[in-house]
């Protein structure tokens, strides 16, 4: 019985000196802004972004081609008389 | 917009139908405001009172615990409550603020003050209240992080040890222990105040 009464007076204690507390207003309005827009970003990386995807993926091609055809030349060069 | 069928005004209301979970995978800002509105205000105040009820250390720390919860939500399996994860990742930020703070220490000495109108919301009956609420703020304040989390969980937030385990990531045993050394060491620190 003890054991109760000093965990209730525990609760009693700790509930007064920690009541609960809302956050301004203005706080909670440009968080909830920023958490939505930025939700897009969190769930979808930028980078899978088709409008950056896209160039990335192409430079990647390109530079893959442009050393392809490199290559090609200087094996050329190097085998044929 | 998607309504998933919970009280606004209720502080105690939880959402956890696997929908809802499914849509704030998909990023639905509708799901993400849902989610704010629901427990901003409560872990807001959890966070508040274990950071010595500072504003502005509370604002910043609620702001990286939304954050991370969404960057992670991939890996929230359903396994705990909603609530219960978005705890774990404010008491995870909280002790990370400690961590922080401990280091910047080294270089310079600046105490945490808390903020005025966190006292003032306390509103208490009388000077003697008010003092012995002072000295058992204080108590708490001056308890080890994880002390003041446990007490915080167990007796403000009235959460089974279960659920404090999960937030904690110890066993239940280990946080029954835990919760009886908290309680003993602030029992000890309100029957001696510090001085000064």
């Amino acid at each position: 019985m003890a054991n109760f009464t000093s965990e209730d007076k525990m609760k009693e204690l700790l509930k007064s000196v920690c009541q609960p507390v809302a956050p301004s207003p203005e706080f909670k309005d440009q968080l909830l802004q920023d958490l939505t827009r930025g939700v897009e970003d969190v769930t979808h990386p930028h980078w899978i972004q088709p409008r950056v995807l896209v160039p990335i993926a192409a430079t990647l091609i390109s530079v893959a081609i442009g050393y392809g055809i490199w290559l090609g030349q200087v094996a050329e060069a190097r085998f044929l008389p | 917009m998607t309504v998933y069928n919970t009280p606004m005004t209720d502080s105690t209301a939880t959402i956890d139908n696997a929908q809802f979970i499914k849509d704030l995978r998909r990023g639905d800002p509708s799901a993400v405001t849902q989610l704010y509105n629901t427990y901003a205000d409560r872990i807001y105040s959890l966070v508040f009172n274990q950071v010595d009820r500072n504003h502005e250390v509370a604002q910043d720390i609620v702001q990286e615990t939304f954050v991370a919860a969404l960057k992670s939500i991939v890996k929230f399996r359903n396994k705990s409550k909603i609530y219960t994860w978005l705890c774990s990742i404010a008491n995870k930020k909280v002790a990370d603020f400690y961590r922080r703070q401990k280091r910047q220490a080294k270089y310079q000495t600046k105490a945490l003050e808390p903020d005025q109108i966190g006292s003032d919301t306390l509103a208490p009956d009388s000077a003697e209240s008010e003092e012995r609420q002072e000295d058992a703020r204080l108590a708490l304040s001056s308890l080890p992080l994880h002390y003041r989390q446990v007490l915080i969980l167990k007796y403000v937030e009235e959460m089974p040890v279960l659920e404090i385990s999960k937030i904690m990531e110890r066993s239940p045993k280990s946080i029954e222990g835990l919760l009886t050394r908290a309680r003993k060491e602030l029992r000890a620190r309100l029957a001696t105040p510090s001085e000064g």
